[in-house]
């Protein structure tokens, strides 16, 4: 691999429905809500994720679905793209809410 | 019968145990579906001031409410001192504990200004902040007026490169005051520290001195549900159990009765179970899905600020990944 480290790689293998991803530099944090935003797809059979060791700052995440024709990465763009659009939602829920404040204590 | 219904999102809390604690298949959880969380996701703000903020999240997954914690401690990034050389120190406190003191001070600057140092690069205007600490208490006698406390208001910030002209004046680089200055070392007549500090930008994951808040925590919304009138003397007790302004007494028929007044105080600290008579009064619960999120600022961003940031940051880490994923399918 050339140049700095990717930020997701692949851990190989022959069937693309049925795949483990390395995301570097990632935590519980963003896999707790990830692995919960993938089980809900319908097409899933399994998310799950793992950190290999506590002293390397990288997570396993796998993704399993129910059929050849729907592939792992799919599943993952999906839930990477819901979680952002998550944050997205909130972010303008939070304006909302403190311009509110201020507008009731200002009175 | 709404009591009932709300029972579903709610952890039930007894004496030993937690009940209905499994949140159902993630398939079945609502919060998690995109349309849902966008019609019933609410957010309001409970109290604002220049350093606290507390607001409840209603229709959220705690995974989220998590993240967004996650981050606020270890991945928001500040300035803060990371690089002391010292000309001279003749307090009466070593150089390491004085460097590590002056290192936990908080340096109130936009960290936005300023780019992540790399290693064995000379620090620049792009990426340093640079203060000067020169005091010396002069000659005296023993009086307690002699001495001399060297304290975060007596750094003076140098500019380095073109910083002079980054900054408004009155809004220049300085260390934060926690109601006053805060103590660094005490100096004795004839004592002196001189001494460069210099900042670098960096996260709490990698020191807790970056760490921008002070602290950030959750708590899931507490009920009490009291299943039976609770008068007199009980009722003063019950009161006792919870923290004040949970459970307030008013007077009915000339008796003392007691009711619940603002659950959203309660820690959750399940102190009604020591009395027998008491234990079976009360149903406590804690919800699923609504939760109380307090965010403390050390002083450097404001709380609103401190959010911000946060949420900015979750989003970047998903496109980050989105884009990396993209490239993924180009290449194979």
């Amino acid at each position: 691999m050339e140049g700095a480290e990717r930020k997701i790689a692949k851990v190989p293998s022959s069937d693309d429905s049925c795949v483990t991803f390395i995301l570097n530099d990632e935590t519980h944090t963003i896999g707790q809500p990830l692995h919960m935003l993938i089980n809900n797809q319908p097409e899933v059979e399994f998310a799950g994720y793992s950190v290999p060791h506590i002293l390397e700052k990288k997570i396993n995440f796998r993704i399993q679905t129910k059929s050849q024709d729907h592939l792992a990465v799919d599943s993952l763009r999906q839930g990477l793209s819901d979680f952002e659009r998550f944050w997205r939602h909130t972010d303008a829920t939070f304006d909302n809410a403190v311009q509110r404040f201020s507008n009731s204590t200002t009175h | 019968m709404e009591h009932f219904d709300r029972l579903k999102s709610r952890i039930i809390v007894e004496e030993h145990s937690l009940t209905n604690v499994t949140t159902g298949h993630p398939e079945e959880r609502n919060v998690l579906k995109l349309d849902f969380f966008k019609k019933n996701f609410k957010i309001n703000v409970l109290s604002l001031d220049e350093s606290r903020i507390v607001f409840e999240l209603i229709n959220i997954e705690f995974s989220f409410v998590n993240a967004l914690r996650r981050v606020l401690l270890s991945e928001v990034p500040t300035m803060a001192f990371d690089r002391i050389v010292i000309l001279n120190n003749t307090s009466v406190l070593q150089d390491e504990i004085l460097a590590q003191r002056i290192g936990l001070c908080p340096v109130k600057v936009d960290p936005d200004l300023f780019t992540e140092r790399t290693e064995g690069t000379e620090p620049s205007e792009k990426d340093a902040l640079e203060f000067k600490l020169h005091i010396k208490c002069e000659k005296g006698g023993k009086r307690e007026s002699d001495r001399r406390d060297v304290t975060t208001a007596d750094f003076v910030w140098v500019p380095l490169g073109d910083q002079a002209n980054m900054f408004v004046e009155g809004e220049e680089p300085c260390l934060v005051d926690v109601e006053s200055p805060i103590v660094l070392t005490k100096l004795l007549p004839g004592q002196e520290v001189d001494l460069i500090a210099q900042c670098f930008k960096s996260n709490g994951g990698d020191h807790a001195k970056f760490q921008p808040v002070a602290t950030a925590w959750y708590k899931p919304l507490p009920q009490i549900v009291l299943k039976r009138r609770i008068a007199g003397e009980a009722a003063r007790r019950l009161q006792s159990c919870f923290s004040p302004g949970v459970i307030d007494i008013h007077v009915e028929n000339g008796e003392e009765v007691a009711r619940v007044a603002n659950p959203r105080l309660d820690t959750i600290s399940r102190n009604v179970f020591k009395y027998d008579d008491l234990s079976d009064s009360v149903e406590l619960s804690m919800a699923k899905d609504h939760f109380i999120f307090t965010v403390e600022s050390t002083g450097i961003l404001s709380p609103v600020d401190l959010v911000k940031r946060a949420i900015r940051i979750l989003i970047t880490k998903a496109q980050r990944m989105l884009h990396e994923l993209n490239k993924f399918e180009d290449a194979s």
